[in-house]
C-alpha cells in the first residue's frame, strides 16, 4: 500500500536523468569488500558490481537526488561550493534506505568536469532491511564515488 | 568528530577465527560420512567435524548425505549397482547392513579417493568413536537431513540424535543443524523439554532438486542485496543460533552484521587453496571443507 503510494507519487514527480554511478558511494562497500574477492571467485564481485550500479534522477528541488540501485535507494542533497571553467565542486550528504528501509548515510564531496563526476566521502551503513529490521551494528567506511552523466 | 569517525572508519573490521570444520568427515580425503572418514578425521585432530544424518526405518541414526542409498558410491554386497531413489527410511538397520556397502564406488566429485567399502556408519558408533581421547575438544556439527515425504518426522531425528548423546555425556561441544525450520524447531523443542542447552544453526539457502541452484542462488542474492533476507534476520527467524551459506552468498557486510549480532556463520563448501586463504581471516564461526587438511585457519 505504501509502496504503491510512494511509486505512483515519484513517477508523478518531474524526475529527469542526472547520471549513471558507475562506482557508487552508496552503500560504498564494493570497493572495500568485493574488489579484493575477484583473484578468489569473480562470479560475487561481478554480480555485486551490477547490484550498484546506480541510476540517479534529479527532482524538481535543486540539488535533490533520488539515486537508485539493487543495492540502495537513496536520497541525496548537493549543494554548490565553487566553480571554475568546466570544474565545478560540490558538498553532498544522503540518506542510504534498502527498499524504503533506512540503512544509513553518505556525506561528502564531489568534483565534476563535464559529463564526469568523482565523489570522494564516507558512508555509514547498517545491515538493516526488510529482513533485518535493526540498526545495532555499523560500519563507517572511506568511499570513492564515479559516475557520468548530466553536465552540471 | 569528523576525525573519530575517520580513526573508526581507518580502524578495518575484525578478523575472526574460523574453526576448521572437516565436511562429511573430509570428502577429498575419504569416502564422505564414511566409518574411514570419521575415524580418519578424529586421528588427525581438526578441529570440526561435519557429517550428515538420516533415520532408518526402525529409527536408527545413520550417516548419509541424502535420504537415499547413495547409488554412485554405494553397492549390494555382491558389487551390484544400487538402483537411484532407494529410500534408506525403507530399510531397518540390519536390513542396511546385510544388504549395501558405501564408499565401493568412486565419488564424482572426489574421483581420485581411496575405496573403503563398508556399511553405513551409525550415530552410536560415531559416539564411541568421539570417545577417544584424539577428538577432545573436537567441535561435532550434525547436519539432519530431514526432508518432508523421504524420512521419518524431524521429531524422531531429534529424538534419536539427542538422547543417545546426552546419555553418553558428549565430552565435546555440539551443534545441529538443517535446512528446514521445521527440523531446527523440532530439536529445540526436545532440547527444552529436557532442559539442555543446544546449538542449532540453519542451512541457507534450501536448495531442492525441481529448481536449479543457479536460480535459486540468484534469487538469494537479489533478495539479500535488496534487504529482504539478511543472514541475521534469517538465523533470527529460525530461531537459530547460527547460520551455514555458501560462500557464493554471504558477502563480507553481512557476515560482519551478523558477527556484532553474535550470529555463528559457517561457510561452505571450501574447496580450494585460495577461498580457505580469504575466508580464514573472515570475521565468521567456521569454515567448512572436504580438505581441511590445508586450511590455514583454526
Amino acid at each position: 500500500m505504501w509502496l504503491t503510494l510512494l511509486t505512483t507519487a515519484a513517477l508523478a514527480l518531474p524526475v529527469g536523468f542526472d547520471r549513471v554511478d558507475v562506482i557508487s558511494e552508496a552503500p560504498g562497500t564494493w570497493l572495500h569488500d568485493e574488489v579484493s574477492m575477484f583473484g578468489v571467485y569473480a562470479t560475487g564481485p561481478g554480480l555485486r558490481f551490477a547490484e550498484q550500479l546506480t541510476l540517479v534522477w534529479s527532482l524538481p528541488v535543486e540539488g535533490l537526488t533520488v539515486q537508485t540501485s539493487v543495492s540502495t535507494q537513496s536520497l541525496d542533497y548537493e549543494g554548490f561550493l565553487v566553480r571554475h571553467g568546466d570544474w565545478s565542486a560540490w558538498w553532498h550528504w544522503g540518506l542510504q534506505t534498502r527498499l524504503l528501509v533506512p540503512s544509513g548515510w553518505t556525506v561528502g564531496f564531489a568534483g565534476r568536469w563535464r559529463w564526469l563526476r568523482v565523489g570522494a566521502g564516507l558512508s555509514v551503513v547498517s545491515g538493516a532491511g526488510w529482513g533485518n529490521l535493526r540498526w545495532d551494528a555499523w560500519r563507517i567506511l572511506p568511499t570513492v564515488g564515479l559516475g557520468v552523466g548530466r553536465t552540471h | 568528530m569528523t576525525l573519530g569517525l575517520l580513526v573508526l572508519a581507518c580502524a578495518g573490521d575484525p578478523v575472526g577465527d574460523p574453526v576448521v570444520e572437516a565436511h562429511r568427515g573430509g570428502a577429498a580425503l575419504w569416502p564422505e560420512n564414511s566409518r574411514t572418514a570419521m575415524l580418519g578425521a578424529i586421528a588427525a585432530g581438526y578441529e570440526g567435524l561435519e557429517f550428515d544424518v538420516v533415520l532408518t526405518a526402525d529409527g536408527v541414526p545413520v550417516l548419509s548425505h541424502d535420504p537415499t542409498i547413495n547409488h554412485h558410491t554405494c553397492t549390494t554386497l555382491d558389487g551390484e549397482h544400487v538402483a537411484e531413489g532407494l529410500l534408506i527410511q525403507d530399510f531397518t538397520l540390519a536390513e542396511l547392513h546385510r544388504g549395501f556397502v558405501c564408499g565401493a564406488l568412486p565419488d564424482p566429485a572426489f574421483p581420485d579417493v581411496a575405496l573403503f567399502p563398508e556399511s553405513h556408519m551409525t550415530w552410536s558408533e560415531l559416539l564411541v568413536a568421539l570417545s577417544d581421547p584424539a577428538a577432545d575438544g573436537m567441535e561435532v556439527h550434525v547436519d539432519v537431513k530431514f526432508e518432508p515425504g523421504q524420512t521419518p518426522p524431524a521429531a524422531d531425528f531429534a529424538a534419536a540424535i539427542l538422547d543417545p548423546g546426552w546419555v553418553t555425556d558428549l565430552a565435546q561441544p555440539m551443534f545441529v543443524s538443517a535446512n528446514l525450520v521445521e527440523a531446527l524447531t523440532a530439536f529445540q523443542d526436545h532440547a527444552a523439554d529436557h532442559g539442555e542447552p543446544l546449538r542449532t544453526s540453519l542451512i541457507w539457502p534450501r536448495f531442492t532438486p525441481d529448481t536449479s541452484s543457479t536460480v535459486t542462488g540468484l534469487k538469494h542474492e537479489l533478495l539479500k542485496s535488496l534487504g529482504v533476507e539478511s543472514l541475521t534476520g534469517l538465523a533470527r527467524a529460525a530461531g537459530a543460533d547460527g547460520i551455514a551459506v555458501p560462500y557464493q552468498l554471504i558477502d563480507r557486510s553481512g557476515a560482519l552484521d551478523a558477527w556484532d549480532n553474535g550470529i555463528d556463520v559457517r561457510v561452505w563448501t571450501l574447496n580450494d587453496q585460495a577461498l580457505l586463504d580469504e575466508y580464514c581471516d573472515w570475521p565468521i564461526g567456521g569454515v567448512i571443507t572436504d580438505i581441511p587438511d590445508q586450511a590455514p585457519c583454526g
